[in-house]
């Protein structure tokens, strides 16, 4: 899938998901969405910057300034009850998408 | 990794630049990973960094879109961290309050105290005397009274004839308009059911001279000075509203005045009543507001009985336009000789006229609730330290926790603000209820009053000064104790020792200031308390516990009279009288019933220059003896309860054709005839060489009060109605004494009027104890409101004495235990503690009374026969602290006489 069409929406999804884990800095998560895609998706950072200010802004995530492992001053961002909610509502409506888009791809 | 502390009050936002230069340390970050992460797997570090800025994409636009929504974020995060940590604030100090109940009730109860108090004065005091009056160039209108040196009429201010207005407007040029005026009762309305109306007679200029424009239709002008087209009337829009529901329509239309038509021309501007009677000098007896005004043609003759007011011309100073005033006394002089040094003149700006003589009692007042808000700050700051002390464990855990004195300031601040807010609640609340009391209550002798309302501002001012006082106050005990350690605290358990730490030291000089101020206001409310009690048991001639007195006015054209003439000129309020007295004698339950003009206490009273016989003539016609005139019924002393010293009533045998008689007062009779009989003795109104029939002496009465319970008896000289010689007819004062309570009596009485002329109104109906309880109206109030402030003062200083001494011995409980291990009775401990309590109250006294002194000196225009240091109210003051202070400390005292004796073994 081309990134360049990743779905605004889709990219949000992906980041939530990968807070999941825990609070992470803007380049883990980006490490995390290319791990678990195999290196289909790779994610540009201007977009992914983009969508994490925007969950911000819409308190599914907070912010704030860590020391990383390699001990730099980095971005974490934490997933917030709010964001969990979002999660889970965008998962369940991603899956019913997913199935109906196969359900017409399936040869019958 | 770090959590983000979560800051309260001090958040620093970030700004433009900073949320900028952030992301780009979080995207430098993130590239110099990559780059290092592709190094890691062998790409050389040129290519990798190549690599890593073509994964880029649109940054420019990510940092843009970045840009505007960190700051949306940034304002969204810092307001509600802000408001949560207020709120949070407020919650824990709310908490705090709830669980210290005492300290908060007291601290609220004793602010709202505070702020109602202020705010009230402040009401009072902005809407009498700092309110501009209500006419244009308010300071340019002054009012002419004469003024007599030689002679004490008992008052300062005195009326004027009528050919002073011609002879001012033709040759004193520092006026532009002068208008003399007078009060006259006016019976509005058909026949069958008249209202009275109170109405002044002014000359044309009157409204020029006043300032104010028309609400409706013109005013009068001096044209209508002459016949035929003074039968005009300006009503007060009150009137207007309520008798003729605002109709513009009514300019133009015909009423009736006292079975005259006239035409109303003009409604004057809302508000506008001038003259009332509170504002004016009290003997003219002005109504209480005026509610029209007819036009007057200055008389020529005719007794002195106009005030005067003038409008000074623009530039023309109160002073340069006295002088110019007074070159009509050489005018009056060339024209009447003989009066030759009686025909002084003053000029009162209207204002020093209309709240001069209330003005030292407001400020007083005002100086009483500066001291007692300055009494609840203290007690505020004693609180707060006594506070202070019982948390100094919870402070010292708190600061040890980290939390810095600016956030422990804040706690404070906050604690207060919460007191104060509801303290704000609960005084608005109290001063508005007060200022409609005050209206109730006061309006008939406070001058302005009745344009005086609520007024927020005065309410926000007080509550805006009061919270900083008290703020100050709270904060003063946290920064005193700052100083001391509080790690101190943690270690000894929080123990202070009274007489031993800072704060215990301050709370018994705080208290001690606390106890010396309330003895100030004690003793100033005990001043006026005694000089009122002077006032209404001084000797007022008269005593009528079911007396009542009311007024009728008869008008002109029924009852036609002129002045200057004997009885025999107007028969027909002769008749009515005389017809009116028979009727209500013969009310059941009536003991006497009397005419008498005036009745004490309650109107302007006539002077008279007389000549006894066999006196050598005065020096000069200036010097001509001087005594009051009233005119009276047979009765009269009776019904008023007033004794007859010597001699005999009026009675049937005095009319027009029998020998003229006079009754005197006792301060005339010992005046004129000292150690003799007064008794058939002559004089005849007039000067020496005039010639007026000769009036023998009948009876000697005692000495009537005449305007105020203050004054000093003047010689009287009492004559009857049916022989009268000399003033008008037309409004006359009744009293009846009855052995039933008069409120029974009164259709009866209105019945017996209307039963002579049902088209005459009963009007201004009093009792005795009434015109008593008015004259002393001003003085009843400044005595409750400073008694107010005395008994709140008092228990400010109680509720302060209270809370040091059972503080100190809570906090000596072990001694108090080793003492009752030690054989001392309950008795002893009681006796020890109250002593202390006392010990600080003496203190208090001592300096109280000092400064009471001084605070009386600054009343002693307020007090009648009580001087400044007063020993009764001094003492009294003492006793009264000293019984307080041994009520606070009792309590306290018992609980330090059960301490166990097995406390002396507890760990402190």
């Amino acid at each position: 899938m081309d990134p360049a069409n990743l779905l605004q929406g889709t990219l949000d999804v992906l980041v939530l998901r990968a807070l999941v884990w825990g609070p992470m800095h803007g380049y883990a998560v980006s490490r995390w969405i290319g791990e678990r895609t195999d290196g289909l998706l790779a994610v540009d950072y201007a977009p992914l910057y983009k969508a994490l200010h925007r969950l911000e802004r819409a308190e599914c995530v907070s912010a704030y300034w860590g020391v990383s492992d390699n001990g730099r001053r980095a971005r974490y961002y934490k997933l917030t009850a709010a964001g969990r909610q979002r999660l889970r509502q965008e998962e369940s409506a991603w899956r019913r998408y997913a199935a109906a888009i196969s359900r017409v791809l399936e040869p019958a | 990794m770090s959590s983000e502390p979560r800051r309260v009050f001090s958040l620093p936002r970030r700004s433009a630049r900073r949320i900028r230069d952030d992301f780009e340390r979080e995207l430098a970050f993130h590239i110099d990973m990559r780059v290092a992460e592709l190094v890691e797997r062998g790409i050389d570090g040129a290519e990798a960094r190549r690599i890593a800025s073509a994964e880029c994409g649109d940054l420019d636009d990510a940092r843009r879109y970045v840009g505007a929504i960190d700051t949306a974020t940034e304002t969204a995060v810092h307001r509600r961290l802000t408001m949560d940590g207020i709120v949070q604030e407020a919650v824990s100090a709310a908490r705090r309050l709830r669980r210290a109940r005492g300290f908060t009730v007291t601290a609220v109860l004793t602010l709202s105290l505070g702020i109602a108090a202020c705010a009230l004065m402040l009401n009072i005091v902005s809407g009498v005397l700092l309110a501009p009056l209500p006419f244009r160039d308010a300071g340019q209108v002054a009012m002419i009274w004469g003024y007599m040196p030689s002679i004490d009429l008992g008052y300062s201010e005195q009326p004027l004839f009528g050919r002073y207005v011609t002879t001012i407007r033709d040759n004193v040029t520092a006026f532009s308009a002068v208008a003399a005026f007078r009060a006259r009762a006016f019976n509005l309305g058909d026949i069958a059911l008249p209202e009275r109306l109170d109405g002044i007679e002014a000359t044309g200029d009157f409204f020029q001279a006043m300032g104010v424009s028309a609400e409706a239709g013109r005013f009068f002008a001096r044209a209508n000075e002459t016949p035929g087209s003074d039968r005009v009337v300006v009503i007060s829009d009150g009137l207007w509203r309520r008798r003729f529901g605002g109709d513009r329509g009514i300019v133009g239309r015909t009423i009736n005045l006292n079975a005259e038509p006239y035409t109303v021309i003009g409604v004057a501007p809302p508000g506008f009543a001038f003259p009332r009677g509170a504002e004016m000098p009290a003997d003219f007896e002005f109504p209480a507001k005026s509610d029209l005004w007819v036009p007057l043609r200055p008389p020529a003759n005719g007794p002195s009985d106009l005030a005067l007011v003038g409008r000074i011309r623009p530039g023309v100073t109160l002073d340069a336009a006295r002088t110019d005033l007074r070159r009509i006394e050489g005018i009056e002089e060339r024209l009447i000789p003989q009066g030759k040094g009686s025909f002084g003149t003053q000029l009162v700006a209207l204002r020093t006229q209309v709240v001069g003589k209330t003005e030292p009692m407001l400020l007083s007042l005002m100086a009483a609730v500066a001291l007692l808000l300055l009494l609840a700050c203290v007690n505020i700051a004693q609180l707060q330290l006594a506070q202070l002390q019982r948390r100094r464990r919870e402070l010292a855990i708190r600061s040890a926790l980290g939390a810095s004195h600016g956030r422990l300031a804040a706690a404070f601040v906050t604690e207060v603000l919460l007191v104060t807010t509801a303290a704000g609640v609960i005084g608005t609340t109290l001063v508005w209820a007060g200022m409609r009391l005050v209206q109730v209550y006061g309006t008939d002798r406070l001058p302005r009053l009745t344009d005086t309302a609520f007024d927020a501002r005065s309410a926000l001012a007080a509550l805006c000064a009061t919270a900083l006082a008290a703020m100050a106050a709270a904060l003063l005990p946290a920064w005193v104790a700052r100083r001391s350690p509080l790690t101190d605290a943690l270690r000894s358990g929080g123990r202070g020792l009274v007489g031993g730490s800072v704060p215990a030291r301050a709370r018994q000089a705080l208290i001690v200031a606390e106890l010396t101020l309330s003895v100030v206001l004690v003793a100033s409310a005990g001043l006026l308390a005694r000089s009122l009690s002077h006032q209404l048991r001084s000797a007022t001639g008269f005593s009528a516990p079911n007396g009542l007195t009311f007024e009728v006015t008869l008008p002109p054209v029924r009852y036609a009279e002129q002045q200057f003439r004997t009885y025999m000129e107007h028969p027909a309020a002769v008749q009515f009288f005389t017809a009116a007295l028979e009727r209500l004698r013969a009310v059941p339950g009536v003991q006497a019933a009397a005419i008498g003009k005036p009745l004490p206490l309650s109107g302007a009273q006539e002077a008279t220059v007389f000549t006894p016989e066999g006196a050598p003539p005065p020096a000069t016609p200036a010097q001509t003896p001087v005594a009051e005139y009233t005119v009276a019924s047979s009765q009269m002393f009776q019904a008023l309860g007033t004794t007859m010293i010597a001699g005999r009533d009026f009675d049937a045998t005095d009319h027009e054709n029998t020998l003229p008689v006079v009754i005197v007062n006792q301060s005339m009779a010992k005046w004129l005839w000292p150690g003799q009989s007064a008794i058939g003795k002559r004089i005849h109104v007039g000067l020496y060489d005039m010639n007026p029939p000769w009036m023998t002496v009948i009876g000697v009465a005692a000495d009537l009060k005449r305007y105020s319970l203050t004054e000093s008896p003047r010689p009287e000289m009492i004559v009857p109605y049916t022989q009268k010689p000399y003033p008008s007819f037309s409004t006359m004062q009744f009293v009846v004494r009855s052995t039933t309570p008069v409120a029974q009596l009164l259709p009866a009485l209105r019945g017996a009027i209307a039963g002579v002329d049902p088209g005459i109104p009963v009007s201004r109906v009093r009792t005795i104890g009434d015109l008593v309880a008015e004259t002393s109206a001003t003085a009843r109030f400044a005595t409750a409101v400073m008694s107010a402030f005395g008994v709140s003062a008092l228990l400010l200083a109680m509720v302060g004495l209270y809370g040091v001494i059972a503080y100190g011995v809570q906090q000596r409980r072990q001694e108090f235990g080793i003492r009752r291990a030690l054989g001392a009775a309950p008795r002893q401990i009681v006796r020890q503690v109250v002593i202390e309590g006392l010990r600080l109250a003496a203190i208090g006294v001592v300096a109280g009374t000092l400064l009471s002194v001084v605070a009386g000196r600054v009343l002693r225009q307020m007090l009648y026969e009580v001087r400044a240091y007063d020993l009764v109210t001094l003492g009294g003051t003492g006793a009264v602290l000293a019984l307080a202070a041994v009520v606070a400390c009792l309590a306290p005292a018992c609980r330090a006489s059960l301490v166990e004796p097995k406390v002396a073994l507890e760990d402190a």
